[in-house]
Order: C-alpha cells, then sequence, then structure tokens
C-alpha cells in the first residue's frame, strides 16, 4: 500500500478526510417515527415483563430462606406442643389400687383412697370370706407372680395391684407368697393383710387393690370378671370377689348363683 | 445523567430494568444504524426490516449483556450478521467480496488529490455522487467505510464486528475510501 493510501486512510479515521465531510453531509437519513416507536415499546414492555434479571433473583434468596426455616420452625414448634399436650400415661392407673403400702395409708390411687375413706369398713367385712379364701387367695396369689415382668413391676409400683386384668382383689393377692413380689399380693382383705402383713405388706395393698375395682367398675363387668376367675381356676378368688359383689349389690342377680 | 453515561453503562441499566437508558441508547445509535443497514441494503423496506430486527435482538438479550467490546462493536456485529443473513436470503449467497481479505487494486488508485484544499461544490450533488460511488463498492469494503463512518469503529473494532483479522479491515477501509476518494474527483 502506498504512503499516501496509508496517510488518507489515518486522516480519515480521524475524521478529517474529505470523503468523511462529504459523506456526512449527504448522510441524513433516520428512521421514520413510527419504528422508533415500535422499537421503544418492545423495550419497555420487556421491561416490564421482566423488571429484574435473573442474577438479580439472588436477592430473593435471603428472605425466602429465612420464610422458609420461620415456617418450619413454627410448625416443628405447634408440633413439640401439641404432642406435650397429650397424656402420657394410660388410664391404667386407674385400675391399680392405690399403692396401699401398710406404711402408706394414702394410696397413689385418689379414688381408692377415697372409696377406702368412704368405707372403710366395707374391706372390715371382706375379711370375713377373706379368712377363707384365704388360702386359696395365696395360692390364687400365685397366678399373678407368672405375669409378665411389666406386671410384677407395676405392682412393685402399686403393691396393692392385682394381675392387671384381675378385678378381683383376691386376685393376685392371696398368692404374694408366690414368686410374685409381695407387691402383686394385694390381699383384697384386711384378714389377710393381718395374717400377711408382717411379711408381704403388699397384700394390704392387694386388698384394697379390690376396694377400687369394685368401686370403679360396674356391676356386669365384676360379674364377669368373677366368671374370668373362675375360669382361670381361681375358684377362692372368684369366691371372695363374689362375696363382695353381693356385699355391694345384694338385690343384683347374679347368674349362675353359688349361693 | 444519560448524556453523559457511556453506552455500555446505559446499556447494563437498561439489563437491569431501566427502559429510560435504552431510549438514550437507541437515540445515539438509531441514525447510523439505519444508514448503515440502508446503504447496504438498497431498500427502505428492507433496511427498516433489518434495523427492527437489530434493535429486537438487543432488546431480548438485555439480561445476558456483559461489557466485553465497546457497545457499538457489539451493536454492528449485531447489524452486520442480519445484513449476511440479508445477502444470503435476498442474493442466495454471500458475497464474494467478503471472501477477499485483500482488496487489490486499491493502491493504483490515484490519491494525490487527497491533499488539495476543501473545494466549493454543490453539496448536495457531491454527496449524491458520493452515495452512488459507495453503492458501487463492493460489499465488504462499503461495509468496512460504514461501519467507520457510521459506526465511529476504529479499524480493530471493523474486525471484531465483521470476523475478520485487522490488516483485512484495514484493507478494506483503505480500498473504501480510495475508491470514494476518486469519486470525489470526479465531482469536482
Amino acid at each position: 500500500m502506498s504512503e499516501r493510501d496509508d496517510k488518507a486512510l489515518t486522516q480519515a479515521l480521524g475524521g478529517g478526510s474529505e470523503v468523511s465531510r462529504v459523506y456526512r453531509e449527504g448522510a441524513r437519513d433516520e428512521p421514520p417515527a413510527g419504528l422508533d416507536d415500535a422499537i421503544l415499546a418492545a423495550a419497555r414492555r420487556e421491561v416490564a415483563a421482566r423488571p429484574k434479571p435473573a442474577r438479580a433473583l439472588h436477592s430473593w434468596y435471603l428472605p425466602v430462606s429465612i420464610a422458609a426455616a420461620l415456617v418450619v420452625s413454627v410448625t416443628l414448634t405447634l408440633l413439640v406442643v401439641e404432642r406435650g399436650e397429650e397424656p402420657l400415661v394410660p388410664a391404667v392407673p386407674r385400675l391399680v389400687p392405690p399403692s396401699e403400702t401398710p406404711a402408706s395409708q394414702p394410696s397413689p390411687q385418689p379414688a381408692p383412697e377415697t372409696q377406702r375413706a368412704a368405707r372403710p369398713k366395707e374391706t372390715v367385712p371382706a375379711v370375713t370370706p377373706q379368712t377363707k379364701p384365704a388360702p386359696a387367695q395365696r395360692q390364687v396369689a400365685k397366678k399373678p407372680t407368672a405375669e409378665p415382668k411389666p406386671f410384677a413391676d407395676e405392682a412393685a409400683a402399686h403393691p396393692a395391684t392385682g394381675t392387671a386384668s384381675d378385678l378381683s382383689p383376691s386376685s393376685g393377692a392371696m398368692r404374694g407368697g408366690g414368686a410374685a413380689s409381695p407387691a402383686t399380693e394385694a390381699a383384697p382383705a384386711q384378714p389377710m393383710l393381718r395374717e400377711r402383713a408382717a411379711g408381704q405388706p403388699a397384700m394390704k395393698s392387694m386388698d384394697r387393690a379390690g376396694t377400687p375395682e369394685k368401686d370403679t367398675l360396674p356391676p356386669e363387668k365384676w360379674l364377669e370378671k368373677i366368671a374370668e376367675l373362675r375360669r382361670q381356676g381361681r375358684i377362692a378368688e372368684a369366691e371372695a370377689s363374689l362375696a363382695e359383689f353381693k356385699k355391694r349389690y345384694p338385690g343384683y342377680a347374679v347368674p349362675g348363683e353359688r349361693n | 445523567m444519560a448524556r453523559d453515561a457511556s453506552d455500555e453503562d446505559l446499556m447494563l441499566r437498561y439489563r437491569d430494568g431501566d427502559a429510560a437508558a435504552f431510549e438514550a441508547l437507541y437515540a445515539r445509535h438509531k441514525g447510523g444504524l439505519y444508514r448503515y443497514i440502508l446503504r447496504q441494503c438498497g431498500n427502505w423496506a428492507h433496511a427498516e426490516e433489518l434495523f427492527q430486527e437489530v434493535w429486537m435482538s438487543l432488546i431480548r438479550a438485555r439480561n445476558r449483556y456483559r461489557v466485553e467490546a465497546k457497545f457499538a462493536t457489539y451493536l454492528y456485529r449485531v447489524a452486520h450478521n442480519r445484513v449476511i443473513d440479508y445477502y444470503r436470503r435476498e442474493k442466495g449467497r454471500v458475497p464474494f467480496s467478503f471472501d477477499e481479505e485483500d482488496c487489490a487494486g486499491a493502491e493504483n488508485i490515484a490519491a494525490g488529490e487527497t491533499d488539495q484544499p476543501e473545494r466549493q461544490a454543490a453539496g448536495r450533488e457531491q454527496a449524491a455522487r458520493l452515495l452512488e460511488a459507495l453503492a458501487r463498492l463492493p460489499e465488504a469494503q462499503r461495509e468496512a467505510f460504514l461501519l467507520h463512518e457510521e459506526g465511529g469503529l476504529s479499524v480493530e473494532e471493523i474486525a471484531a464486528a465483521t470476523g475478520v483479522d485487522r490488516e483485512a479491515a484495514k484493507s478494506r477501509l483503505r480500498y473504501a475510501l480510495a475508491k470514494l476518494r476518486e469519486s470525489l474527483r470526479e465531482t469536482l
């Protein structure tokens, strides 16, 4: 390339060439106004449709994350509170006579205590029949010894407790001499307790075990329990329980009266 | 504020949602871009169509805009591609001049008159002849001249916008200037 061409190029690039000047004089064409309006409107629509670019969405991550964490926290808190209000202890303790150790007159079970207080004498009459079935009760009481460990544990906590399903105060109570812990031998009757109070304080509690059952179970249920005792071969207990039942419900027709 | 802002700043602001920034950017470049396209198409309807396509491409791609080069280079790169597509569409092929990286014969053009003082001549007539000469230029050289004159691009930027090396861009521009100078001499 000639030096003149290079100089011309340099001059042109600097904007000083004749060609550039003349060209600029003739370069007056402009896009029509309608085209301007259309393009600018499209540009505004684009901004309106997506006001912020994708990278700006990152600014939403923090508040969204915080909101999500709050929702999860509140939900978990509510769940914990709701679960905390649920009773953890089943109604089994109701069936458990008050832990009526001989040393502790008051029973953990308010109902049994109330019952005893209300009818303390009721346990006395039970003495009579209890004398008879004492040995049987004792034997019967052995059955609870065969109860699974949970029962034994419960009985330990509530010495007056007989078998969990045993409504008869005699059940299990008389068997306190068995393998079952003394706690399982809540003698239903005071005589039994008196007999064994020394070595088997649980019998006394067992005695009282029947009281709450007598007081809490309706007659029909009581009779069912008595029948169950008989089926289990715990005759003495059944007889004692039946006696108690008759005293409680003298006018009640007992099916399969054993009188 | 928009008046003092650079093209890149305006485009970034538009990317971030400032429609007014785009309006300022559009006002700066609409005339040059329009003439760039018009001089190559030679047809008003086609020129307006391509012109709109170029700006719509920018609008749609605003979220992806990054300052990697001068905005004008970016704008005219898009426009160059649209023009090439136009050639393919209308003429069935890309003009051969775009394949020539060296413009032979430019050195044969007399350039002695470049040092002559400015001549008094009918401005419009002279310009008209210049435009006619411009239209007769090979497409690649014409484009190089227009990119320089309308887009204000340097040789390097012309090379970037058209996808050729610097020497090819320089050669094309030099050839175009030489031919146009010659046409001016003829009018004088």
